[in-house]
């Protein structure tokens, strides 16, 4: 996220001029996935959408600490932009309406969710250990392999297993824009007290490159991902 | 002549009484919104009062009851609902006074950025050329705006310090 997303200059712009930014380091927190430690100036790895779910999350808080949305994982420069954006709309309607904000909250991540293709059937589903179990999995996109943005659900992979790997990305979003539907406005006290009802009870890893001291580029040879679409 | 001390204290705070109440109404005179009146509640949701928004200033909320009465009350007093409606009224005449400003001038001036040259704030680190706020209460300074608006928080939880985040 420092080396890819936080260095884009439009990010940083939408960072300093639209929002106040802190941060939490969630070391010893029961919440929290693994990581190899890494320098500053590693060349940024493979990683896609999502992935890293439980190492980082941005959470967009009201100043009195109530969360009005959420996005966990790695996420692109442009996924990044398209999730503070939408935080802006939310919180201007917050603002525009003080008396209705918990509703707002609910009924703009619906309606986000059903623009980017969910059905109601799938919005309204309650948890299950299956979702969590899919989203605890290795994803290729974590290893290079070209993933759909968000906006293009509907179209068709190719090779074998696409429609599983399609729905990993899928699960990851529908999970953070439903949580933010379903606990709208949860203070962050109260959240800090169960982060596992974001991130889930798994514990996922994540590595760079030098981190991995090698393993993941014999990982990546092994798979015949050129290394074009492992750069970024 | 010999006068109680008494006496000088309750004349002392009439007077602070009669020049806060006059110095309100000069402070908001210039300042009336569109009169809208609506519940207000406080803090603890035990009291309530209809009124409408006339203005604020320095932490202080105006309000115009229905009997025409100004008063005052300090806006960490107020509902959180209220304090955000507040916010909204301040930011809809801010927006509406930029509008107003920009019609004026034909020339658009730049929208003003920070880089990465520019003087650090304080309680802040500068990383990837994003200030990260480092304590609870230089956040919650950064996110109220001195008049009244607001800006929301970038939260971002991370395993790791900032140096070695992924």
């Amino acid at each position: 996220m420092r080396t890819v997303s936080f260095s884009d200059a439009r990010v940083q712009k939408k960072l300093n001029d639209k929002f106040v930014c802190c941060y939490t380091n969630t070391k010893g927190d029961p919440s929290a996935g693994a990581s190899f430690s890494h320098s500053p100036d590693d060349e940024p790895g493979p990683c896609g959408r999502g992935a890293g779910r439980q190492n980082v999350q941005v959470i967009c808080i009201t100043p009195e600490g109530e969360i009005f949305h959420v996005a966990t994982g790695f996420l692109d420069p442009k996924a990044l932009l398209e999730e503070l954006e939408f935080a802006c709309q939310v919180f201007d309607s917050m603002q525009q309406n003080p008396k209705n904000c918990k509703q707002i909250v609910a009924d703009a991540h619906e309606k986000r969710l059903r623009q980017l293709g969910f059905k109601r059937n799938e919005i309204a589903a309650a948890d299950n250990q299956m979702t969590d179990l899919l989203l605890s999995g290795c994803n290729p996109q974590d290893i290079g392999i070209n993933m759909p943005k968000p906006q293009d659900f509907g179209m068709k992979l190719q090779g074998p297993g696409a429609s599983f790997f399609q729905d990993v990305t899928r699960q990851r979003i529908l999970k953070d824009n439903k949580f933010a539907m379903n606990n709208p406005l949860m203070h962050k006290k109260e959240f800090e007290k169960n982060p596992q009802s974001l991130v889930g009870h798994h514990k996922s890893f994540f590595g760079s490159n030098s981190a991995f001291n090698g393993v993941s580029e014999m990982m990546n040879s092994q798979m015949n991902v050129s290394r074009s679409t492992r750069r970024r | 002549m010999i006068v109680s001390s008494t006496w000088i204290r309750n004349a002392l705070s009439l007077s602070v009484c009669v020049l806060a109440a006059l110095s309100c109404d000069a402070l908001f005179a210039g300042d009336r919104a569109d009169a809208t009146t609506r519940t207000w509640t406080d803090i603890t949701g035990k009291f309530q009062i209809d009124a409408s928004f006339e203005g604020y200033k320095i932490g202080l909320v105006s309000l115009r009851k229905t009997d025409d009465d100004l008063i005052s009350v300090p806006m960490n007093r107020l509902s959180s609902s209220d304090q955000r409606y507040v916010r909204y009224e301040l930011r809809r005449k801010q927006v509406a006074t930029t509008k107003d400003d920009s019609e004026a001038e034909s020339e658009v001036k730049p929208e003003p950025s920070r880089n990465d040259d520019a003087e650090p704030i304080a309680n802040t680190k500068r990383m990837a050329g994003i200030d990260w706020r480092c304590t609870v209460k230089s956040v919650q300074t950064a996110a109220n705006n001195d008049d009244g608006t607001q800006r929301p928080v970038m939260w971002f939880r991370v395993l790791g310090d900032m140096e070695g985040f992924m």
